[in-house]
């Protein structure tokens, strides 16, 4: 049952990861991203987490190095849950509120992109970090609004 | 109460994976990509839907409409021959726009000793960097130039697949390619993402008059291939040092014409 729960989650966030990369494809290579493998990240970050989840971490950042990127094998593993383990450890430091949320969720983006910020450093790159986190925050706020929602609780 | 010491563990249990996943980091680092490149030589998948279950559902559809009343039958194969002919017309569009580019091409570089192989962009990946169609089934090789429908070097092959490779491109900030001036100076010419720097690396004379600085044999390039046109852009020399700062106007959208180099 454990092995059936963790090839589960290993099988949603590779097509999650699958899906980003396609929604990459359709918007045509604009700077402004949308990251659902982000915020899936941030949401089990701070809602989930769990050592359930590290497998799904680990073999999709393999995945990931094997069949999409030039990276040496692990890095984006690494990478992944090492953005998992800070924003966890982060937002359990801050108070619980939406600046500070978002703030954690910008630190995310950070990490994930970090290449652009270490590589092209520029008030340019800067802004189009600030803009992803904008856009993937309203989402992430959507998503979490409708799985907090208790279908149970509505009266029929 | 229980709460803080299961958290714990699990940062411990967090932080071994980030030790594992950086012991394979080291393990390929070491051994230059041997590892990765063992286990992505002998599987290949980039989209989960393959041909032959596109093909499948294809034939589904025909059986299921050979079932309907002649009338309806009459209608959807017209609406069937529509949609053929739009898609005609779309291919037409799209082959007339090829065939443009290619004349672009051919106005612009060597065809004696050189194929070329008209390729398409497949995904851009978070890092900036493109996948493109083209891999070991049409030999494809590390390092090989990808040109524009100018003929001016816009990449280079870094990772190979069965049928889609990896490549870097200028505007990628870990681009970087050697070039070379029509005096015999060279050059190494880097990218920011959002401009191309050059600088000097070995002077034979010193003489801003350049008009293009291109890829050579001596470099392992297969031949001269344009990467930068310098003639309207402003070159400083310092120190027997050439430098020069020129902006990426190129964009690659999924329209883009590239082209791989290959010697025949």
């Amino acid at each position: 049952m454990k092995t059936l729960r963790d090839s589960s989650y290993i099988f949603l966030f590779i097509t999650v990861l699958v899906i980003e990369l396609l929604i990459g494809v359709f918007a045509e290579f604009s700077d402004i991203e949308i990251l659902p493998f982000l915020i899936l990240l941030f949401y089990i970050s701070i809602n989930k987490f769990s050592n359930a989840y590290i497998l799904a971490f680990f073999f999709s950042g393999i995945y990931y190095d094997l069949f999409y990127t030039s990276n040496y094998f692990g890095f984006t593993s690494a990478k992944f849950l090492s953005i998992g383990i800070i924003i966890n450890f982060v937002n359990s430091k801050l108070n619980d509120n939406l600046f500070s949320e978002f703030l954690v969720f910008v630190l995310a983006v950070a990490i994930y992109k970090f290449e652009f910020i270490i590589y092209a450093f520029s008030f340019i790159q800067l802004t189009i970090i600030f803009l992803i986190s904008v856009i993937n925050y309203f989402l992430f706020k959507l998503i979490n609004i409708t799985l907090k929602r208790d279908v149970f609780k509505k009266s029929i | 109460m229980f709460q803080e010491p299961q958290k714990r563990r699990n940062y411990i249990i967090y932080i071994l994976f980030i030790f594992l996943s950086g012991s394979i980091f080291l393990v390929d680092l070491f051994s230059n990509k041997k590892f990765s490149n063992l286990i992505s030589d002998n599987t290949d998948f980039l989209f989960p839907v393959s041909q032959e279950a596109s093909g499948f559902f294809d034939s589904l559809e025909l059986n299921f409409i050979k079932n309907k009343n002649t009338l309806i039958t009459e209608n959807i194969r017209l609406k069937n021959e529509v949609i053929e002919l739009r898609k005609l017309k779309l291919i037409n569009e799209r082959l007339v726009e090829e065939i443009r580019s290619n004349n672009e091409l051919i106005k612009n570089v060597n065809f004696e000793n050189f194929v070329y192989y008209k390729s398409t962009i497949l995904i851009k990946n978070t890092e900036d960097e493109y996948l493109i169609s083209g891999g070991r089934n049409i030999n494809l090789n590390k390092s090989d130039l990808i040109l524009n429908e100018e003929g001016f070097v816009v990449g280079y092959i870094v990772k190979v697949f069965d049928d889609h490779s990896l490549i870097s491109s200028i505007i990628n900030s870990d681009f970087s390619i050697p070039g070379i001036d029509k005096y015999g100076n060279q050059y190494l010419i880097t990218s920011n993402r959002e401009e191309l720097l050059i600088n000097s690396i070995y002077i034979e004379e010193v003489n801003l008059n350049i008009d293009y600085i291109s890829t050579d044999v001596v470099f392992d390039h297969i031949g001269q291939f344009p990467i930068v046109r310098l003639s309207n852009e402003e070159v400083s020399s310092a120190n027997n040092k050439i430098s020069g700062v020129v902006g990426i106007d190129y964009k690659f959208n999924f329209n883009s014409n590239i082209y791989i180099v290959k010697e025949k």
